[in-house]
């Protein structure tokens, strides 16, 4: 297990290698210069020259990756073009917030998706199954900018219940949950859904397993057949889908933090993008592709812990 | 001797998309205690299923809809799952076909053996883990402590079916179904697997319902043999009657099917043509299609079943005349 870590973290050494170069390669080679950007629409070109100097973008890419690269290792990102802020410090601010949103709307979706998906197959074809796997085709199908569109009218514009947007309470005081409601339920419909869905193919399978009928056979008890026999069986594909969803839940911060205009890593990206804002482009990109990583290397640690078949010596 | 087991009429049938099918039709027999029943047929004969429907385990889409099942005197057929529940694994349990499949891959064979202990004799964790040590040591595996540790797929087919019987001869049942137990095992190991099931239930003196496809198997367990076709029971007798003296044409085809290693020369006997599927319509003898003997009246009614003696009952119009002086058993 602790060699399966070591080897993982190694990877994502050279994943994380990779990664910079494609992003850095395609922000230089995208359309749109930083130094028009920041000095505005009316700016002379020497001026244009003064700040591609300043910035180091007059250099062949080659030798700005280099740089960046040499910098990155010593754990400098740079400074925000825009801003002129540090950006560890611009994304150390936010990256709180976006953990917050992405850990709440993951939690909602795993025990909503698990628990739906083991009630649906414990009663195929009822109107409960028959309801949720209707409620979780939609759920999949519907994009999230409309849906925290739409609960922004219903919930907050029209009841008044829930704040519009923003997410800088606490989570622990009322105020916070209020806030992370309507975001958490947006960025976590899709991935509800497809726990939802996995889930329930996967509880369908297992139920009529063998083993299943062998604890039954032992006279174990119907619920712990359920809860206890069949559930941790059923578990194993969910939890790869749980580990590759995380990569568009994190996409889905983007959006979600854009409609709900909540100052967080998605939005900082974004702005980012935008402003052909380089170094906090590929920091964010950066941070976003270790935590994937991370994510799925912490799935394969529960694959082992919950199938004893699965060794990784 | 004790009846301890008596199916009456049992009619088991799966809703499916063509429509409720049958797939046990009017199936009646008893074992005693102590007794040993092999249950024989082809594959889809209902075998299985008349197994399943005895332990109230039939899938989601099976379900018993006619004639009683009656265990040590009460009626199983109706009963609550969590009456059912109290019953399996303690007054009566069943080993399966497949061992590879039948354990539970993420739990410790200690944890599945502990079970039935510790929700039927409401053991404590202590006590079960000791007394699942000593039912391994019974059941001939090597190392029984450290093998409580070990999951499922670190065993081979051989010792996990050990361990099945294990679990299942936890709470001494009475009744022990086993369904095709050695059909998936090596020959080697299939003789011992048989000879260990032997052994305990002459200890316990427990009924047992044996389901195989096997006749050396049957030759070499049963006390009484039921032989089945097309959901329904084609001939009862004791063992001994029923191998020199088959009166059903589909027994005697069963028999004959038998290879022979004495008889080099000899080819392979088969029944032609194959048993019918269960959304078939049947007219008269399920049989009747495949039968060497077949005769006008079996194409249009389906003879009941004719006592030919005291140990031996078949459902062929051919015994009708044997039995004609005796009164039939049902019709």
């Amino acid at each position: 297990m602790i060699g399966l870590i070591i080897r993982r973290l190694f990877q994502l050494l050279f994943l994380l290698l990779g990664i910079s170069f494609l992003v850095f390669m395609s922000m230089h080679l995208a359309p749109g210069d930083p130094a028009q950007i920041i000095a505005g629409p009316t700016a002379s070109s020497s001026d244009l020259e003064a700040i591609r100097e300043d910035l180091g973008l007059n250099k062949p890419v080659m030798v700005q990756y280099v740089d960046y690269l040499g910098s990155i290792l010593q754990g400098d990102f740079g400074y925000s073009y825009q801003t002129n802020q540090s950006v560890s410090e611009a994304i150390l601010t936010r990256f709180p917030t976006t953990v917050k949103l992405a850990t709440a709307s993951m939690i909602l979706a795993i025990i909503i998706g698990i628990v739906a998906g083991m009630i649906s197959a414990m009663r195929q074809n009822s109107w409960i199954d028959v309801s949720s796997t209707t409620i979780s085709l939609a759920g999949v199908s519907i994009p999230n900018f409309w849906l925290g569109t739409m609960l922004i009218l219903l919930f907050s514009v029209n009841l008044q219940w829930l704040p519009v947007g923003g997410l800088t309470e606490p989570w622990y005081t009322v105020e916070g949950i209020k806030e992370l409601i309507l975001p958490a339920i947006t960025l976590g419909t899709a991935s509800a859904a497809l726990i939802t869905r996995m889930a329930r193919s996967s509880m369908l399978e297992v139920i009529q397993s063998d083993y299943v009928r062998t604890a039954r056979a032992k006279g174990v008890k119907r619920h712990s057949i359920t809860w206890v026999h069949a559930l941790r069986n059923a578990m194993i594909p969910v939890i790869t889908i749980i580990g590759i969803n995380f990569g568009s839940l994190l996409g889905g911060t983007i959006i979600t933090e854009q409609v709900f205009a909540i100052n967080g890593i998605g939005r900082l990206m974004i702005d980012a993008i935008a402003a052909r804002d380089f170094p906090v482009v590929q920091a964010t990109v950066l941070l976003v592709a270790g935590i994937f990583v991370v994510v799925n290397l912490i799935v394969d640690i529960i694959y082992a812990i919950i199938d004893p078949r699965i060794s990784y010596e | 001797m004790e009846e301890l087991l008596k199916v009456d009429n049992l009619v088991t049938q799966f809703r499916t998309p063509k429509g409720k099918l049958s797939a046990l039709r009017e199936v009646s027999f008893s074992v005693d205690k102590g007794e040993t029943l092999c249950i024989v047929g082809e594959s889809g004969s209902g075998k299985s299923i008349t197994s399943l429907s005895i332990m109230g385990l039939l899938p989601s889409n099976g379900e018993v809809s006619d004639g009683s099942i009656q265990f040590k005197n009460t009626e199983l057929v109706g009963k609550s799952e969590r009456e059912l529940e109290r019953l399996r694994g303690n007054e009566m349990s069943m080993i399966f076909q497949d061992p590879m499949t039948a354990l539970n891959p993420v739990f410790t064979i200690g944890y599945q053996l502990c079970e039935p202990l510790m929700i039927h004799k409401k053991l404590s964790k202590k006590e079960a883990i000791h007394e699942s040590i000593e039912l391994l040591t019974k059941v001939g595996i090597p190392n029984p402590s450290e093998k409580l540790k070990n999951y499922p797929h670190e065993l081979s087919g051989g010792m996990r079916q050990r361990v099945m019987i294990a679990m299942a001869f936890a709470c001494e049942p009475s009744l022990l179904i086993a369904d095709e137990p050695t059909t998936a095992l090596d020959v080697t190991i299939q003789a011992q697997i048989l000879d260990l099931i032997y052994d305990l239930k002459e200890q316990i003196g427990m009924g047992v319902i044996f389901v195989t496809h096997d006749m050396g198997v049957v030759a070499e367990i049963a006390d009484k043999v039921m032989v089945m076709y097309a959901g329904e029971v084609v001939e009862v007798g004791d063992v001994e009657t029923l191998f020199n003296d088959p009166q059903h044409p589909y027994t005697k085809g069963l028999l004959a099917a038998v290879p022979n290693v004495d008889d080099k020369d000899q080819s392979l006997n088969t029944i032609e043509g194959s048993a019918p599927s269960l959304d078939e319509p049947i007219n008269g003898c399920p049989f009747h299609p495949r039968c060497p003997f077949v005769m006008e009246s079996c194409k249009v009614e389906k003879p009941p079943l004719f006592k030919v003696s005291d140990y031996q009952e078949s459902k062929c119009w051919l015994q009708e005349e044997s039995a004609n002086d005796k009164s039939t058993v049902t019709s």
